[in-house]
């Protein structure tokens, strides 16, 4: 049962960065898509599009930072990982999964966002920052997201 | 497709829109003295420079323009070919009626079109009408036994006319777009509205009402016969019936201001194409804009030359997209 423990655990690790990473690599897909459109008439916006494209991307590197808080947690990383219950396994993928879900469905939600915000840059290119927050408010979610995840992670005992 | 795969084109229109000209722009040609400085002002614009007189090339080239840069920007335009198909119907009473007369049909063909007009000719000249596409073929056929038959070019013109806007629904329908479906249904019934007018101030019979209306959506052809055949004023009690008053008030106002009411019309159900992101609409809003665009510029050119007041030119200016 220690094995399954174990195995849970990095389950939930590897949720994590993968649904996290899926949403972000979709999302920057989606926002490259419209800033290539921009781009290819007006060359000169290619730094504007490019903020917002990046937005997208970081729910991918909160995947990634859950993923390695779990990996310190079990001491995966220092090669001799913690022997876990199976319910301790369990707690380990309950609390990566906000951070998996959240991070999947709000990469794509703050691309669509952003790719809207480019047809803003398109016209009016001043208002470049009114289209960043936009976005960015679809990251608040994300982040409450990661931090819960990371304070289930730090808050389990064993 | 998914309205997704449009966001390249829709981002590279978009960047495109800031070259459509705007209401002072219009007014600057207005107030030009005379042609040659308005045609000046559009060189400064991009526009290319028209040959002598002869703008109406010009300004054909520009719509081309547009229709490519839409079709290289997006993944696939099929949709948008219901704002072009009405130009097929256009190629083909040219090519039957330069089939009848002997005519050189060239100089009648427009573009863009769906099918290519030479080849359209080609079919039409060794009468294989079943060859063309479904949309037309049909009404190419019965267009040809109208003119055969009875040798009125008339009826051959509003057959294919009626079919065309018939087309421009059926366009529209298959694309699934929302703005495109009204677009096309509003423009239907107008058009149906100004043939109906027409028709009742020329005295036409039963058989030229049905010949020359289009079914659409939101009043039936049928209705629109009757009341048509009753006179203006049964028509005009219809469209209040329906909810037209604003059609009716139009109507009132002279052919001019009716035409400018309907252009007006279809450019705000594509306005809202302005607020969109995803999908096919934005670029539609594009080419109906750059559609509009054309015909206000062939207002004033036209103008110019003939040496009509700047306030009868302002009149008819039609309400622009930007």
């Amino acid at each position: 049962m220690a094995n399954l423990g174990l195995g849970l655990a990095i389950l939930g690790a590897a949720l994590a960065a993968l649904f996290s990473g899926m949403g972000s690599a979709k999302g920057v897909g989606i926002v490259g898509q419209a800033a290539a459109g921009l781009v290819s008439e007006d060359p000169s916006k290619f730094t504007k599009v490019l903020i917002l494209e990046i937005l997208p991307g970081t729910q991918g590197l909160y995947g990634f930072i859950t993923a390695i808080m779990v990996m310190i947690k079990i001491k995966l990383l220092s090669g001799a990982p913690v022997e876990l219950t199976w319910t301790q396994g369990l707690q380990i993928l309950a609390a990566c999964l906000p951070m998996a879900l959240v991070g999947y469905f709000s990469a794509i939600a703050q691309a669509k966002v952003a790719a809207s915000g480019v047809s803003v840059v398109a016209k009016k290119p001043e208002q470049q920052s009114k289209a960043m927050v936009l976005s960015a408010m679809v990251e608040t979610y994300a982040v409450l997201a990661l931090l819960i995840s990371i304070l289930f992670i730090l808050r389990l005992n064993f | 497709m998914k309205n997704r795969d449009y966001l390249f084109a829709v981002s590279a229109i978009r960047a495109n829109e800031l070259t459509l000209l705007k209401e002072s722009d219009l007014e600057q040609l207005i107030n030009a003295p005379d042609y040659k400085k308005a045609v000046g002002i559009l060189a400064e614009k991009g526009f290319d420079t028209p040959d002598g007189n002869n703008y109406s090339k010009m300004l054909d080239d520009e719509i081309e323009k547009t229709w490519k840069l839409i079709n290289e920007s997006a993944p696939e335009a099929d949709a948008l070919k219901t704002f072009i198909v009405k130009n097929d119907f256009q190629n083909l009473k040219a090519a039957l009626k330069a089939e009848m007369t002997g005519n050189d049909a060239e100089k009648y063909f427009v573009a863009p079109c769906v099918f290519d007009s030479g080849e359209m000719y080609r079919l039409v000249s060794e009468r294989k009408f079943n060859e063309l596409p479904d949309f037309i073929s049909e009404t190419a056929k019965r267009a040809y036994d109208a003119i055969v038959k009875t040798g009125s070019g008339q009826l051959c013109d509003i057959i294919t006319d009626a079919a065309a806007m018939e087309a421009v629904v059926s366009f529209a329908g298959t694309s699934g777009d929302e703005l495109l479906i009204k677009y096309a249904d509003e423009f239907c019934l107008l058009t149906d509205i100004k043939t109906a007018l027409r028709a009742i101030n020329t005295n036409k019979n039963r058989t030229f009402f049905e010949n020359a209306i289009a079914e659409n959506s939101i009043i039936s052809k049928q209705q629109i016969i009757e009341e048509s055949l009753k006179g203006k004023d049964e028509l005009l009690e219809l469209l209040s019936q329906k909810g037209l008053s604003n059609v009716v008030q139009a109507i009132g106002s002279g052919s001019s201001a009716f035409e400018k009411y309907c252009d007006d019309e279809l450019m705000a159900i594509m306005k809202k194409a302005k607020m969109t992101v995803f999908g096919i609409s934005p670029l539609a809003g594009y080419f109906v804009a750059r559609e509009t665009e054309i015909k206000c510029l062939r207002i004033i050119l036209s103008a110019k030359l003939s040496g009509v007041s700047n306030d009868i030119i302002r009149e008819r200016m039609r309400e622009l997209y930007v």
